[in-house]
């Protein structure tokens, strides 16, 4: 030992022990010379009666917890020793784990930031959100027991019961998006018009929440009333994109979906909303007599809020001190049910009871949890097996490693080591190997959180939130310890379990290898069945995937551009809207390069959908049911998208508001509403009873196309033309067909529309095979990291079989080598070798085959084209794992056929 | 020390230790030389093996140290008894003399 590890090794207990006996003997020896010893007889004395100085130190250093460290810290140490001394088995097992480490760490960071982390606003702890649960008594018609159903949105005029109460809840506020998707109003500053998402709040959202904004004021109570000026406070994130950190922006004057706005506050950087996963980019007053309505409603004037039935408002409060929460829903309870009975028009259903229940909202808004808690939970197992094959994996190179150590343990043992003493000290290295690892995981977690969080949305609001903070290390430290002990234990147990005498005389790997490579086998055995779950399911999802990227989707997707405008954004309705929406084709359809142009009310494949019940003029089973999709579609809708147009015609530019009404269906409705007979010329209403003075006449019939999504059957459609429904006119999509790829063409479209209307804002453009990735992004995710788990998997597989079978292979030199000299051929030999390792294989496919079946079932939810038990995906994950499992076995037994007899036979 | 009083040694020291500490604060030195001086040497200790017994005693809490100067003005480490310590010894002398008691019962009705 050096000068300055023996320097740095001297705690202070040390200094202090040695001061404590020396004290003893000082004493004892003065004592001795006071009774008239000579010194040097003294001093012997002394000694003799004080016993082994060192084997005193020994025993009270074996005393407490201090000791305990200080031989964990000894252990580690000569683990570190240990471990350099092998790096090719420390670089592959601290890998192998830090990519088990890392992944589920990267899941936790994600499931900690969508599901776990609590709102960044005062005591969120108290926060609760009012939510209506409506039971459905059973209905004889159908079987089942009645369902209950929660929404969590309720009238305003409830809405202002409430807030004057202040008996149960406190710091009541309300608040409402202003559209359905992230793009709900046009912001133009200076002349720039673009596409920002807005939510209406009441005047106590930011004092209830306890938000202080850090510049300007916040939405006050004030703002509501009757010609208070329409003002709005924004996001810190929009604050910096969209303002530059102007500092002078308090008083700036913007228009806001066309109303002369000015911005009063800027919210703290921290805070989104209440929604997590949603960054709201301002906040506006809650006001019935400002020019604004929630979801792009266009009725002006405050019919929506004082009508009791229309349930649009989501609340939250706080429960006033001093009240359990059971209380404060009793209570308000009794509260609500009075309030909703005296503001609803009619009677609720007598077998409809609704409820009023306080649901803790500390965490805020559920949409993003019930977004992501399915894929989360996917991921979460997938990663589970992948860190369960990384232990299996560390544990097999532990084993054979162990084979090397036999003689170290023997010697030790027999030297009077403690059995408890050398496991712990075992698994010392392998806590060491597995905070490395958690360390490196770590790291790749950060990394692999963000391109999780992309992967799962394309919404740039989740990658925000996700961080690595306290509670994802203390996940990381725990994954650390647990691992440990998965892989750790069962080797150190095994390691230590010796025949002391016959390991003394024998050489390495006599002893106990059969014990040994028996548990070997075994771990080698469920590794390859773990590995076999994840290629059948990453199969499984690669087969959905391709299904649904080359499913027929009834119109042609290539070269497509597909873009939202909303005139209503610059006060626009009506009759207008018609008007600007056709100058603006006419000019796109002039352009180079564009083939044709139509517009529809809803994109195909947003996941937006109309439905309604329809009627016809033509008698009908009663209980039949009356379902039906529908769009509105402007001139030229089919030639533009490609749907055949099979019957009849398309929607044509006469089809305007003074000519006879028309609808176009497709074959799926002509089928469920008319069977095999011809629906031209018939006439269909969406009212629950046919109404021939609200009805239009069938005068087309198309091929199916899918309409909200893509994994989406055909349903049923009908498409009216956008002349004739100028009541369900607002926003329109336009499509443009453009010869090549249509992303090229986009600065010239925005010119075109510029020219026409300069604070006309275009939203979500996407071209059609983008807005196709956007749909399958979830798939494409699954697909791609089950893809990459499976060849992890597999990979971790092929090392575990490699060493467990060269480890066999260097065991059996002798036995090899006298097969060889009796006369044994070599490809004899080679097949031995290798068929013991295909024997693992099929053993573990074998086990993992069921579960595979099993654990595919699990996830069939999200499988598309295939089932469970397909065919050519079993086949082809029992193929590879084999196909791998020779590969990892091929050069151990290559290297058995190259024994030596001679060698083998004197090897000893 | 023969083997007897050996085997006898090892239950009691630890409430031989807590006594002697229990009447006051006191160094290791001086618990050895008391034992012995109040035992009339029936306890001929091997002085070392005290050391591991008062660290294990300390590490219990049932005894808590403190470097202090004695009388010839060199430090040495005090031990003094622990609240619990002083529980513990009272249950320790409790037992010992129960075990007495029916040791001398059985002695004197088994003869």
């Amino acid at each position: 030992m050096r000068w300055y590890q023996r320097f740095f090794r001297r705690s202070l207990t040390e200094k202090h022990l040695d001061a404590e006996l020396r004290f003893h003997l000082d004493h004892q020896i003065a004592d001795y010379i006071a009774e008239g010893m000579k010194p040097d007889e003294a001093r012997r004395r002394a000694r003799l009666e004080f016993g082994g100085l060192d084997q005193v130190k020994e025993e009270c250093r074996d005393v407490g917890s201090a000791r305990r460290i200080e031989m964990l810290v000894q252990d580690l140490r000569f683990g570190l020793r240990r471990l350099a001394k092998n790096p090719g088995f420390m670089t592959v097992a601290i890998l192998s784990l830090a990519l088990g480490i890392g992944a589920s760490t990267a899941i936790f960071a994600l499931i900690d930031a969508v599901m776990l982390r609590t709102l960044p606003v005062k005591h969120p702890e108290q926060l609760v959100q009012l939510v209506c649960r409506y039971h459905h008594r059973p209905n004889p018609a159908h079987s089942g027991n009645g369902s209950d159903t929660e929404e969590p949105t309720f009238s305003y005029p409830l809405f202002e019961q409430f807030r004057k109460h202040e008996d149960i809840l406190v710091n009541t506020f309300a608040f409402v998006p202003l559209g359905f998707t992230k793009e709900t109003i046009a912001v133009i500053v200076d002349k720039d018009a673009r596409m920002a998402d807005g939510e209406m709040v009441s005047g106590g959202y930011f004092s209830g929440l306890g938000v202080q904004p850090i510049l300007g004021r916040a939405i006050t109570d004030a703002d509501e009333q009757p010609g208070a000026p329409q003002v709005a406070v924004i996001s810190y994130g929009y604050w910096n994109s969209r303002f530059a950190h102007d500092a002078t922006i308090v008083g700036k004057a913007v228009t806001i979906g066309g109303q002369p706005s000015t911005i009063i506050g800027v919210a703290p950087p921290e805070f989104f909303g209440v929604e997590p996963g949603r960054s709201i980019d301002l906040w506006l007053p809650l006001s019935k007599y400002g020019g604004l309505r929630p979801y792009g409603i266009k009725s002006s004037g405050p019919s929506l809020f004082d009508n009791g039935d229309w349930w649009w408002l989501d609340i939250m409060g706080r429960i006033k001190p001093g009240l359990s929460p059971a209380q404060a829903q009793a209570q308000f309870e009794v509260e609500f049910q009075q309030a909703a009975a005296a503001t609803l028009s009619k009677k609720p259903k007598p077998e409809d009871s609704v409820h009023l229940v306080l649901a803790p909202a500390a965490k805020g808004l559920e949409r993003l949890r019930n977004q992501f808690s399915e894929p989360l939970r996917i991921l979460g197992l997938g990663v589970l097996l992948v860190l369960l094959i990384a232990c299996a994996n560390i544990a097999t190179l532990l084993l054979a490693d162990a084979s090397a150590r036999t003689k170290e343990i023997g010697v030790r043992l027999s030297l009077g080591a403690a059995r408890g003493r050398l496991i712990s000290q075992l698994l010392s290295e392998s806590l060491l190997l597995a905070i490395v690892a958690g360390a490196l995981g770590v790291a790749l977690a950060l990394w692999g959180a963000r391109i999780l969080a992309r992967l799962l949305t394309s919404d740039a609001s989740l990658l925000g939130l996700v961080q690595i903070n306290g509670w994802v290390l203390a996940f990381t430290a725990a994954m650390v310890l647990l691992t440990t002990f998965l892989f750790g234990l069962a080797p150190a147990l095994a390691t230590t379990r010796v025949d002391l005498v016959p390991t003394l005389k024998a050489t390495l790997g006599q002893v106990f290898g059969t014990a040994r490579f028996a548990t070997g086998k075994a771990l080698v055995i469920g590794q390859i069945a773990l590995s076999l779950i994840l290629l059948v399911d990453a199969g499984l999802l690669a087969r959905t995937l391709y299904n649904l990227e080359h499913a027929n989707l009834g119109f042609r997707q290539q070269n497509l551009l597909v873009f939202k405008l909303d005139g209503t954004q610059l006060g626009y309705s009506g009759p207008q809207l018609q008007v600007l929406y056709d100058r603006v084709l006419d000019r796109l359809r002039a352009l180079p390069g564009v083939q044709g142009a139509s517009s529809s009310g809803l994109a195909l494949l947003t996941g937006w959908e109309n439905d309604s019940g329809f009627a016809v003029d033509v008698r009908r089973e009663r209980d039949q049911n009356n379902w039906a999709m529908w769009n509105v579609v402007g001139p030229k809708f089919f030639d533009t998208l490609g749907i055949p147009i099979l019957l009849g015609r398309g929607t044509e530019a006469k089809d305007v508001a003074g000519a006879p009404k028309i609808v176009v269906v497709n074959s799926a409705f002509a089928k469920k509403f008319f069977g095999d007979t011809n629906p031209i010329g018939h006439r269909l209403s969406r009212n629950e009873k046919f109404d021939p003075g609200d009805s239009a006449e069938i005068v087309g019939v198309v091929a199916d196309a899918k309409y909200d999504w893509v994994r989406g059957g055909f349903p049923p459609t009908a498409y009216y033309p956008a002349g004739q429904m100028a009541w369900a006119l607002g926003s329109m999509y336009i499509e443009l067909r453009t010869v090549g790829d249509p992303m090229p063409l986009l600065p010239e479209v925005r010119r075109v529309i510029g020219g026409i209307e300069p604070e006309l804002p275009l939203a979500d453009v996407k071209s059609e095979s983008q807005q196709i990735a956007a749909d399958l992004l979830e798939e494409h995710m699954f697909a791609s990291l089950a893809g990459f788990f499976g060849l992890a998997a597999l990979l971790l597989t092929s090392i575990g079989l490699y060493g467990t079978m060269a480890y066999r292979v260097s065991r059996r030199t002798h036995e090899i080598g006298i097969r060889l000299a009796l006369g044994a051929q070599r490809r004899s030999v080679l097949a031995n070798s290798l068929g013991e390792a295909l024997v693992l294989a099929v053993a573990g496919i074998a086990i993992g085959l069921p579960a595979s079946i099993a654990a595919a079932r699990v996830i069939a939810n999200s499988f598309y084209g295939v089932t469970a038990k397909d065919p050519a995906t079993l086949a082809a994950s029992i193929g590879l794992v084999l196909l791998v499992a020779l590969l990892a076995a091929w050069r151990p037994a290559h290297r058995a056929t190259k024994t030596d007899p001679m060698v083998a036979l004197r090897y000893e | 020390m023969d083997e007897e009083r050996s085997e006898f040694l090892k239950g009691t020291l630890d409430m031989l230790i807590l006594k002697v500490v229990a009447l006051g604060p006191i160094h290791g030195y001086a618990i050895a030389q008391r034992i012995q001086e109040i035992s009339r040497d029936f306890f001929q200790l091997q002085q070392g093996s005290l050391y591991p017994a008062l660290h294990r005693l300390e590490d219990r809490g049932w005894l808590r140290a403190e470097w202090k100067a004695t009388e010839t003005g060199r430090d040495a480490k005090f031990y003094a008894l622990t609240p619990r310590g002083r529980n513990q010894l009272e249950a320790e002398v409790l037992n010992w003399e129960r075990l007495i008691d029916a040791v001398a019962l059985i002695l004197r009705t088994a003869e």
